[in-house]
């Protein structure tokens, strides 16, 4: 005989209680377990996918502007490096006409395949596409589509010399699918940490480059290699050239040109280049010129010359002589023209380009303070930078400028002019003066302006011998970074994006929490009840001479093997929870993973041991408090047997419920007075606040009630009588049963009844999520006309009778970076969130659109947060609460870092259709985002009723060009039916937790009735059948327990009764009902489960101990 | 009550036990009032007395199984009233066997097993497994020793509780109305193996038992009434 022996002859004993431990403990260790490796299995996934879609790539550098695409070459040596080129598009299906917008178009070279170690080869018109497009379109190999692709200019969209014609921005090309590429790898390869899977294109980076007229230019390049090599290697390898720079010998003047492939220079070019020359020992002077229409001559016999370009100068040498600021200088030709002299006074008129295609003439005066000679500076057509259309034209009637022109007025002076100085300016004002010409378009007041810089050559004093010099001068004081020539680190941010905006493992714990407790619950009680019953044997081996310890070790030793075995059954059945959960996100709570393509399972050894250690200590601390309170019996007392019920005497006075009930009562009402008369609490709130009053003023009710049940007389006048004075004398145990059964009750039903859809909801509302705005729209190629003014839709080829549809409709026009969802709906932690510039209509007449919540202390209307100029704590933003708090885990006043800059919240939107990105002022964002300056995001407010004519006028006019329109509440409904999912998993798991739960009820009774086992062996001896007994138990549990789901219930109905009444509700009663009804069930056939077990065995043993 | 002193060293002694309870309205019920006896090594002593007069009570605090109010018990040099603890453990481990009413045998150990469970309080000191065989074949159950005590007779479980009371060494057997659950000859056949047992053993026995009959044949009898003990009426063996 040894204590082994006696511990398993003990557990082979007492299987059943045994089997019924285990089971609890591994239910809860099942849970647990299945929560960690569902959580490990989401952000696994994540990373598998995201590291799949990359292939061998380690880095990525996504310029905003093109570079040159041999720079990839440079750096062969350093590392696999393939450059692409990579913009935003739809696609058609020729056949169906079915349109994608939104799709990714990649020009790749073979190189690309190699880093994924595919050998897929595309030339011509050949194009690759992922699965997820070939399914939105409905094509296979050999089908043809349609690509219209966003072609990115060099010039600012928003400038007089940018083409904004639709066929210059978006070209469509016809292409033949070569191959459709399987989900889940490189078909799905994209750039951005984001979940979803993206629509993507790939073609021949050679092919686009000679569509597009690109000239060997790309703009991305991706590399496998060692973060710091390519990053030495790209900064010896980036030319003045990949920066957008070009650096000429000007052979009129003696000395540098630096321009601009984006014909402006950007203020920090500028900087540059001034640094750059005093470090070589020269100096760099601004130039810039403008087009004028008109200029004319005052008088009554005024003349005037057409087009012609005005310069403005800022002196390179001290000795260089420059117009005197607000006068003009001009050259004979033009003098001769105009014939005018000094003194005379010109009127400058040129036009201004706007947002809706029209070009409204703007003008400036300045008196003529020389007539200059066509030579020298003067004659220096290089001034001039290079507008397509134009400087290339071989006569000026040849122009075919982006802006009206009415050749009409070229006179054959012009073209004399044109064969023998082709742009040379004729007239040079102050550089101010040429400045406020680029910078009086509409929000082009900060804008870029300066066409060239003139660089001094100083030594040597050949130009050839200089050059490379300054250019090496400049390189060094122009930085990768400015220019968004810069690795990142794409497969390490994959790897952290991964890990997600929350745990998914703690989330799925937290829902499955009530059936965690109730496992646990279930095997503490059977482990407690269990050792309760053995209460004779432990007597008898401390009545062997065996001591407290010997006793408790081996009543422990049971205790944690059965533990043990708990861990060890839960484990694997945690594996098949978390398989079954895998499988039931990847349908039907698949809203819960947003836009997460595939899940897998993702086991490793410290989730199952993490999983499994809950359990086994919730078993061992169960074990050890069991055999903690035996031990605190006397030996004798154990001998006799199970403790029989003992009714405690009554206090004097149940103050504390008396006390409970009013001020639970007192509270309900004092929060309805409050909702009802001011606005200081939420109805919502008020009402979750009374029935949460209401749940607690029930139980201190039920309480006195068993208490003035326990005192009352006649209980043996019936059995049903005895019952209830039964529960009653039950005491703190009922009371317990009562609340822990109506407080899960009340968790289940008042979350489960908060699911909500918008669909009913006023989309007018300027208050509510939708801003007031009925449509929202977003558009794969920026849009370069306005979308809100009729002009604009002309411009932007909207047919005619179209129009009337857009009768009262007012369109806000946002400015949209490239970035990261940044909603529920991204499982990927962003690390570049999207965002988004406000027009300034909605920064200072936003109003009262979306309640955003600002500083209170800050007097301004709330919109008005977002244009403050104050930028040093970071940019002033506004996002959306839940995303702003749960997915970049900032919040108001706090700053939040982006990679072009810090960001500052100064406001909030709850629960708006803003959900996916951040807001900035336009003013900022074209800080932020210089390369963005037409918009891509939309938000339309219609008349009523006139919501889907304008979305459909919208589609038919922009579908091609990749305009997706949606109703704002359909946005809303994507939110929100990620937490619609949640509320429903809530409801399943927290329902099979109650009903787990029940079970404990069961073994509560079980243990209750063989307490009670003298009580019931009397009553048999009495007279009374075992059927009356079965009755007389049954009516006691089963009283707690309808009367507990039934007060939790209507607690709950109380709580969320605002919620329900209001159109947003959308609650399923019928799995609501069900799930009550199949609790209630489940729990009266445990009862009866329990009550057979108790009367079974024979009762007259425990009467003749009495 | 006069004592027996054929060996001092594992001689019982009793001297005044008191054994008061409070009863729920705060008075004092006296079940043991200042009792004082020996009991010699290996004397077979039965005592009887009226239900409720504390015959049991008086074997549990012989039996260190309940403690007096007041007074000593001694077994030997051992002073059993003031053990606690693993002392206490110890010495109803090595020095005392109980036989109870009911047989208390464990309902998951075989008849053996039951038998040699107090070996797991003195790991090894006691008797070994050859030794119970040995007493099962000794009370008549060698063929039993593998049933479980819900396949044994009353008779056959109380046989066992004896033998389990015994596989320590035990010089003391304390045995409360060993036969009140058994019919006439079961219980007479367990009273005649327990003195026989006794007698082989050199085990001093303290029985209670309302059978006048089984009382009769122990060497001395004693009555327990009024809280106070005395020699009884009838004449013994």
């Amino acid at each position: 005989m040894n204590r082994l022996r006696l511990v398993t002859r003990s557990l082979a004993h007492h299987w059943r209680t045994g089997t019924m431990v285990v089971f609890g403990l591994a239910t809860a260790t099942a849970f647990v377990t299945g929560a960690l490796v569902t959580g490990d299995s989401v952000h696994g996934s994540l990373r598998d996918t995201g590291l799949a879609r990359l292939g061998r790539i380690t880095h990525a550098m996504v310029a905003p502007a093109y570079f040159r695409a041999a720079l990839a070459e440079d750096l062969q040596a350093v590392g696999e490096v393939s450059a692409a080129v990579l913009t935003q598009g739809a696609a058609r299906n020729l056949d169906t006409d079915a349109v994608t917008p939104g799709v990714t178009v990649l020009g790749v070279d073979p190189g690309f395949w190699q880093l994924h170690d595919a050998g897929l080869e595309l030339s011509g018109r050949e194009c690759a596409i992922n699965e997820a497009l070939a399914g939105d379109l409905g094509v296979a190999v050999g089908d043809a589509l349609l690509l219209t692709i966003h072609r990115q200019r060099a010039i600012a969209s928003d400038t007089l010399f940018a083409r904004r014609e639709r066929q210059d921005i978006a070209p469509s090309m016809r292409l033949t699918v070569k191959q459709v590429l399987p989900a889940g790898g490189t078909g799905d390869f994209r750039l951005d940490t984001q979940s979803s899977a993206p629509r993507n294109v790939f073609i021949s980076r050679d092919w686009l480059d000679s569509s597009l007229q690109l000239n060997g230019k790309a703009n991305v390049l991706v590399a496998s290699g060692e973060a710091e090599v390519l990053a030495a290697a790209l900064e010896q390898a980036c030319t003045l050239e990949d920066h957008g720079l070009r650096l000429t010998p000007n052979d009129t003047r003696g000395d540098l040109d630096l321009t601009s492939d984006a014909m402006l220079l950007t203020e920090q070019q500028v900087s540059a280049a001034r640094a750059a020359a005093a470090d070589a020992g020269t100096r760099a002077a601004r130039t810039s010129v403008y087009l004028a229409t008109d200029i004319a001559t005052r008088g009554p016999s005024t003349r005037a010359i057409s087009y012609a370009v005005v310069a403005g100068l800022e002196s390179l040498r001290e000795s260089d002589p420059i117009p005197t600021p607000g006068t003009a200088w001009v050259n004979v030709w033009a003098a001769s023209d105009l014939a005018c002299a000094p003194g005379d006074a010109l009127d400058i008129s040129y036009m201004v380009p706007t947002d809706d295609g029209t070009y409204p003439i703007d003008e400036m005066t300045a008196p003529v303070e020389r007539v200059v000679e066509l030579a020298g500076p003067t004659a220096d057509r290089s001034l001039v930078p290079n507008f397509e259309g134009m400087t290339d034209a071989v006569n000026m009637s040849d122009w075919d400028p982006p802006f009206p022109i009415d050749l009409d007025r070229v006179t054959d002076r012009d073209e004399e002019y044109w064969d023998l100085y082709r742009a040379t300016p004729k007239v040079f004002v102050g550089l101010d003066d040429v400045r406020e010409m680029w910078q009086s378009a509409p929000g082009r007041d900060d804008a870029d302006w300066v066409t060239s810089m003139r660089v001094g050559i100083v030594w040597p004093t050949e130009g050839d011998g200089f050059g490379p010099y300054f250019s090496l001068k400049l390189l060094q004081r122009l930085t990768l970074e400015a220019s968004g020539l810069v690795f990142a680190p794409v497969r390490e941010l994959t790897v952290e994006a991964s890990e997600g905006t929350s745990d998914f493992g703690q989330l799925l714990l937290s829902l499955s929490m009530f059936l965690v407790m109730s496992g646990a619950g279930l095997a503490a009680m059977l482990l407690r009840l269990s050792v309760d019953r053995r209460a004779s044997e432990t007597g008898i081996m401390l009545a062997c001479g065996c001591n407290t310890k010997l006793v408790g070790r081996v009543l422990f030793a049971e205790g944690a093997l059965l533990s043990g075995l708990g861990a060890v059954v839960g484990v694997p059945a945690g594996l098949l929870y978390a398989y079954a959960m895998v499988a039931a996100l990847g349908s039907w709570w698949q809203g819960a993973l947003g836009s997460m393509p595939t899940l897998w399972l993702h086991v490793s050894a410290g989730n199952l041991v993490a999983g499994g250690v809950p359990g086994l200590v919730v078993g061992l601390l169960a074990a050890w408090w069991s055999v903690r309170r035996l031990r605190k019996r006397r030996v004798l007392e154990l001998l006799g047997g199970w403790q029989a019920m003992v009714v405690a005497p009554e206090r004097k006075r149940p103050w504390a419920a008396i006390l409970t009930l009013v001020l639970s009562l007192g509270l309900a009402v004092a929060l309805g007075g409050l909702a009802a008369f001011t606005d200081a609490v939420p109805a919502a709130g008020a009402f979750f606040g009374i029935g949460w009053a209401l749940l607690i003023a029930g139980l201190a009710a039920a309480g006195l009630v068993l208490r003035s049940l326990r005192k009352s007389r006649g209980a043996t006048q019936s059995l049903g009588k005895l019952s209830l004075r039964n529960a009653a004398a039950g005491g703190g145990r009922s009371l317990l049963t009562l609340g822990l059964l109506a407080s899960a009750t009340f968790m289940v039903v008042a979350v489960a009844t908060n699911a909500r859809t918008f669909s009913g909801i006023d989309a007018s509302d300027r208050k509510s999520g939708t801003g007031g705005f009925a449509l929202q729209a977003t558009a794969s190629v920026p849009l370069p006309y306005d979308l809100g003014t009729k002009l604009g839709r002309e411009k932007l080829g909207f047919a005619v009778e179209d129009e009337a549809a857009f009768e009262g409709v007012e369109v806000m026009s946002f400015l949209a970076s490239r970035g990261e969802d940044i909603s529920c709906l991204n499982l990927t932690r962003p690390s570049s969130p999207r965002v988004l510039g406000a027009p300034w209509q909605m920064t200072s007449l936003g109003g009262g659109r979306f309640s955003p919540k600002v500083n209170p202390l800050v007097e301004a209307p709330p919109w008005s947060h977002l244009g403050g100029s104050d930028v040093e704590d970071g940019i002033p933003a506004f996002g959306d609460a839940s995303s702003v708090q749960w997915s970049l885990h900032s919040g108001l006043g706090k700053t939040y870092a982006i990679p072009q800059g810090d960001l500052r919240f100064v406001g909030l939107l709850p629960g708006s259709i803003f959900a996916r990105e951040l807001i900035v002022s336009e003013r900022n964002f074209r800080d932020l985002f210089p390369s963005v300056t037409a918009p891509s995001y939309f938000l339309i407010d219609t008349p009523e009723g006139g919501e889907d004519a304008v979305a459909e006028a919208l589609r038919r006019n922009l579908g091609e060009m990749g305009l997706q329109v949606r109703s704002t509440r359909e946005v809303l409904n994507d939110f929100i039916r990620v937490q619609n999912t949640y509320l429903s998993m809530f409801l399943a798991l927290g329902g099979l937790g109650i009903l787990l739960g029940t079970v404990g009820l069961g073994v509560a009774l079980l243990r209750n009735a063989l307490e009670r086992r003298r009580e019931l062996a009397l009553m048999t001896a009495i007279g009374h059948s075992r059927g009356s007994l079965a009755r007389m138990l049954l009516t006691e549990n089963g009283c707690l327990l309808v009367a507990g789901m039934a007060w939790g219930a209507l607690s709950a109905l109380v709580a969320v009764s605002p919620h329900v009444a209001s159109a947003q509700a959308e609650v399923n009663w019928t799995a609501l009902a069900g799930v009550l009804i199949a609790v209630l069930a489940i729990g009266l056939v445990t009862c009866i489960a329990a009550v057979g077990i108790a009367l079974r065995a024979d009762l007259v043993p425990a009467l003749r101990r009495e | 009550m006069g004592a027996s002193m054929s060996n001092q060293a594992d001689q019982l002694i009793l001297h005044n036990v008191t054994k008061r309870f409070t009863r729920p309205d705060g008075t004092d019920l006296t079940i043991l009032d200042g009792v004082s006896c020996t009991v010699g090594e290996a004397e077979t002593v039965a005592i009887v007395g009226p239900s409720g007069s504390g015959k049991s009570t008086l074997l549990n605090i012989i039996g260190a199984l309940d403690s007096p109010t007041s007074g000593t018990v001694h077994l030997g040099a051992v002073e059993v009233t003031a053990l606690t603890g693993q002392p206490l453990a110890r010495f109803r481990a090595s020095r005392v066997g109980f036989v109870f009413q009911e047989h208390h045998l464990l309902p998951q150990l075989n008849a053996l097993e039951n038998v040699l469970l107090p070996t797991l309080a003195t790991a090894g000191d006691g008797h070994d497994e050859a030794w119970a065989r040995a007493m099962m074949d000794r009370i008549g159950l060698g063929g039993r020793m593998d049933a479980f005590p819900a396949q044994l007779s009353g008779g056959e479980r109380q046989r066992v509780a004896l033998a389990r009371a015994l596989v320590n060494g035990a010089k003391l057997l304390v045995c409360d109305e060993p036969t009140g659950n058994l019919d006439a000859d079961a219980g007479a056949m367990v009273v005649t193996l327990l003195l026989e047992l006794a007698n082989e053993e050199d085990v001093t026995v303290l029985m209670v038992t309302h059978n006048s009959e089984h009382a009769k044949r122990f060497s001395r009898r004693v009555q327990l009434a009024d809280g106070q003990l005395s020699p009884d009426g009838e004449g013994g063996r």
